[in-house]
């Protein structure tokens, strides 16, 4: 096919679009097929996603001054952020949740961030760039840790007063067999749509990407007048590629915001 | 140096009244600036997968139930309101969130 028309370096581009997306395995762990740990490439950019997060709030902090040079102040912009987030959606009280919010947002924005970056041409697919919130695994227990503490903190801080959650004020008694499955689902769905809010997001817009791509690499075999219309996809491509990156923070963001407002709850069942 | 040292103290409470006195003046004209894209399409992104996933959920929780008790089609047309009823309360709940944060806005200026 037209794969075989291309010469050696468009043929990357000839890549299917959902190929970005393999789990690789590097490290093979797999017990008899029970249970399969392997170190893959998720795990890989899971990793140093973390190490570079470490790494940029250790230079952030080394030598702080009272007037921030670059790194600190890109660290307390970050903080500040997340400070300001966590206060206005839950108040002084909220200062307790703030490290989880503020890890949770690093590690989502980091590996949308960090997903968008090229992979380096020859290298085998193992180290190719990998967005690990492209898969709705990584995505749902991401999700589930957030619902998770929602839950147990309203049940440690207020008891069985948390199911008050389910049976809102001001309610008439009759209407609550009705009201109350109705407030149960609306609860089971929210770590549902916070994870396919996420996943759906990235995978999109390295599809897009991805198919953009292919059609320069097409347009170019294809020769002639074609060849010269290869530069429209081109541009599309820096265009979605602008957008990707004001969606890799709008993500992390809305994750984090929502985060806060489901742990109001906790805090405050009663609504 | 400590921080007992007068001369810096004024300095810094100095420093601290000019930077709060440049951001009061700031934030409200960025504010409006950035909400009325990037936000807007977020939140209406958002609604519209919490009602997609709640209706899905209903359906789902519902076709579970069913099947728990020999009548999956049955927990599915019972699942598949309740569903709907949330997504729709979802929703309310988000729009009048967003309502009353336009109100304390404008009625702060």
């Amino acid at each position: 096919m037209i794969e075989q028309l291309m010469p050696s370096f468009l043929r990357p581009l000839a890549a299917g679009p959902m190929e970005q997306f393999e789990i690789v395995r590097i490290i093979p762990l797999d017990f008899n097929g029970a249970v399969d740990i392997s170190f893959t490439n998720a795990s890989l950019w899971m990793v140093i996603v973390v190490l570079s997060a470490t790494l940029f709030f250790a230079l952030a902090t080394r030598r702080l001054a009272l007037i921030p040079g670059g790194t600190q102040s890109m660290g307390e912009v970050a903080y500040e952020f997340i400070a300001k987030m966590v206060r206005d959606t839950m108040g002084d009280e909220g200062r307790q949740f703030f490290p989880f919010v503020f890890t949770l947002f690093t590690f989502v924005f980091l590996s949308n961030f960090l997903g968008l970056l090229p992979s380096i041409p020859g290298t085998p697919a193992a180290v190719h760039s990998f967005t690990v919130t492209s898969h709705i695994i990584v995505t749902f227990t991401l999700a589930i840790i957030s619902v998770g503490l929602v839950v147990v903190y309203g049940l440690i801080k207020h008891g069985f007063g948390f199911l008050k959650l389910f049976a809102p004020s001001g309610v008439p008694l009759w209407l609550l067999p009705l009201i109350t499955p109705i407030e149960i689902v609306s609860f089971l769905s929210r770590p549902v749509s916070l994870a396919v809010r996420l996943f759906a997001n990235m995978l999109a817009g390295h599809v897009v990407l991805k198919v953009f791509a292919g059609f320069v690499g097409s347009l170019l075999a294809a020769g002639g007048v074609l060849s010269i219309l290869s530069v429209v996809p081109l541009i599309g491509i820096v265009g979605v590629f602008l957008l990707e990156f004001l969606v890799a923070f709008l993500q992390a963001f809305v994750f984090a915001i929502l985060t806060c407002i489901y742990l109001q709850d906790a805090l405050h069942p009663s609504h | 140096m400590s921080d007992d040292d007068p001369n810096r103290r004024s300095d810094l409470q100095d420093f601290g009244d000019r930077l709060a006195k440049a951001r009061g003046e700031e934030p409200g004209a960025k504010d409006e600036a950035s909400r009325s894209i990037g936000a807007s399409a977020g939140d209406g992104l958002r609604v519209a997968i919490e009602f997609v996933v709640s209706v899905l959920v209903g359906s789902g929780l519902g076709f579970a139930i069913g099947g728990w008790f020999g009548q999956p089609v049955v927990g599915l047309l019972i699942g598949m309101p309740i569903g709907f009823a949330a997504g729709l309360r979802t929703v309310y709940r988000s729009m009048t969130a967003a309502t009353e944060e336009e109100d304390d806005k404008s009625g702060n200026d």
